[in-house]
């Protein structure tokens, strides 16, 4: 994974980088509080700045990719929030298993 | 501090005194489980009733069209946008030998052509195309068309209706509840829909019941939403207000205006609509949806959403700047294909495709939460242990919709 520049530091976060919720959600489901923790701490302080670059890239097909890359990244941190957030726990405890949902295009 | 007298939210009024012909006595919970029942329900509901089959924008140019696998009518539906910008519908079934037409989801055709000898329709399911045609006997083309299926478009959503002389109209069938969502808007909303889907091992009413009431939200959600829905004034989180309209149901949702959302909440409210109250959205989208008549119809300064239930099983949520949908279609009398959708505007900068994001796994969360009750309160119904569920009043929906179904079964059982 390569990011725009001034967020290579990022690159360390490379397996957060998917394109589809479905896979975003299974990271999440298969990580530890620890890991999903680490991944929000490091992303939490930047989210000011990733989003003022973001916010003057128009949304399309042929985005590039490393800021495709960039904005799977702000993607997986809304799939961890709520686990960081509200849950303290990767999934929800007497949930649903979120595997279970097929999602259509995004 | 509001005193008790003027606090809405602990009003001793009863929304079942306006609907006594309903009762408020425990309901039978056999519709839930049983075989007969769901066959009732089958045949003079949810073949009598229009059903929700998705948006306009799924089939935007001519020729597009999508196959709807409806099990609950014994069928398989296609749905095809004509040259002149309207819509047919027919069985998925061809004239010949009654074999499958469209085997996909969804594509664009110039025509539709069996595969098992080639007969070939257009897009109003005339038969134009039967070779090797001196071969059959007296053949009329011009009566063996496709099987139509009556289909029409209320606010850019598409009904079907398999009755083969529906009694109502589409527009008559969503009645004052339809017309009160005019002027909302859905296409611009509607530019990134998210879609959900899983089959859960529940009974379709018992998944819908699930999202009909939002008084379990301080138990179910007390850790997805722990203060957005809930305030000093409002501890039970009690509707603003709710009424049935017609066969369909209203509500609007409280918000907790003093809700302090998360930190990336923070972030994602910046950039567009999320599921949040009407606080903490940007004042540019107010103006559009909150205009229909049907939309926080008493003005109420702690509106968050307003629901729609229309019967038989869609349900339709709209806020500012997104909506959101859920359809429960009956598989059997324990299993439900739930079919929910998270719409937005069309993101026009990254920035605001995170924020989307944000309000697509929260809607997805709070769903896990409810997900799993639907299936556990499944799971015990057959026990036996209890045969009745007790219903207070801002469950009156749960009620309603019971009522509707049983009232329309013995309506079109004497019709057949």
């Amino acid at each position: 994974m390569t990011l725009p520049k001034g967020f290579e530091d990022l690159a360390l976060w490379a397996m957060w980088d998917h394109d589809l919720m479905s896979e975003r959600s299974l990271q999440r489901a298969e990580s530890t509080m620890e890991e999903i923790q680490s991944f929000y701490d490091a992303m939490l302080p930047r989210m000011e700045n990733i989003l003022e670059y973001l916010v003057a890239v128009p949304m399309s097909a042929d985005m590039d990719l490393e800021t495709k890359s960039l904005l799977n990244l702000t993607k997986s941190m809304a799939e961890v929030a709520p686990a960081v957030e509200q849950f303290f726990e990767p999934t929800i405890s007497f949930g649903f298993d979120t595997t279970r949902w097929e999602h259509g295009p995004e | 501090m509001a005193t008790i007298e003027d606090n809405p939210y602990a009003s001793e009024s009863r929304y079942h005194d306006l609907y006594p012909e309903m009762g408020t006595g425990e309901i039978s919970t056999e519709p839930y489980y049983s075989e007969e029942y769901f066959e009732l329900e089958k045949e003079y509901i949810f073949k009598k009733c229009w059903l929700n089959a998705g948006r306009i924008e799924d089939i935007p140019k001519a020729g597009d069209y999508i196959v709807k696998e409806v099990p609950v009518c014994d069928t398989s539906i296609v749905i095809v946008r004509r040259k002149d910008g309207g819509l047919n519908a027919f069985h998925n079934v061809c004239s010949h030998r009654g074999n499958r037409m469209a085997y996909e989801d969804s594509g664009n055709a110039r025509s539709f052509s069996c595969r098992f000898h080639g007969w070939t329709y257009g897009h109003d399911g005339d038969l134009v195309v039967v070779p090797d045609e001196e071969n059959y006997f007296n053949l009329d083309k011009s009566c063996l068309g496709l099987s139509m299926v009556s289909v029409d478009l209320w606010e850019g959503f598409i009904f079907i209706n398999v009755d083969p002389s529906p009694k109502e109209t589409l527009d008559e069938y969503m009645g004052d509840l339809g017309k009160g969502l005019h002027g909302y808007p859905f296409a611009e909303t509607s530019g990134q829909v998210f879609t959900f889907e899983t089959v859960v091992n529940a009974n379709w009413k018992l998944v819908k019941d699930a999202f009909q009431e939002v008084c379990h939200t301080p138990f179910q959600h007390n850790r997805s939403l722990p203060d957005a829905y809930i305030s000093e004034a409002n501890p039970h989180t009690r509707f603003i207000d709710m009424a049935v309209v017609g066969r369909h149901a209203r509500a609007s949702l409280f918000g907790n205006m003093a809700h302090m959302p998360s930190p990336l909440a923070m972030k994602a409210y910046g950039h567009g609509a999320t599921i949040a109250s009407a606080s903490m959205v940007d004042g540019d989208e107010v103006s559009a949806a909150l205009a229909p008549p049907g939309v926080n119809p008493t003005g109420s300064s702690d509106w968050s959403f307003e629901l729609q239930v229309f019967f038989p099983s869609f349900f339709l949520a709209v806020t500012q700047g997104s909506y959101f949908t859920h359809q429960f279609i009956p598989l059997s009398a324990d299993k439900t294909h739930w079919f929910s959708t998270t719409c937005f505007p069309k993101a026009t900068n990254a920035a605001e495709r995170f924020s989307q994001e944000y309000g697509r796994v929260m809607f997805r969360d709070i769903m896990n939460e409810d997900g799993r009750q639907i299936e556990e309160t499944q799971s015990m119904l057959k026990s036996g242990a209890k045969k009745s569920f007790i219903l207070k009043d801002e469950e009156l929906f749960i009620r309603q919709a019971l009522w509707q179904g049983n009232e329309m079964i013995i309506e079109n059982q004497k019709g057949a």
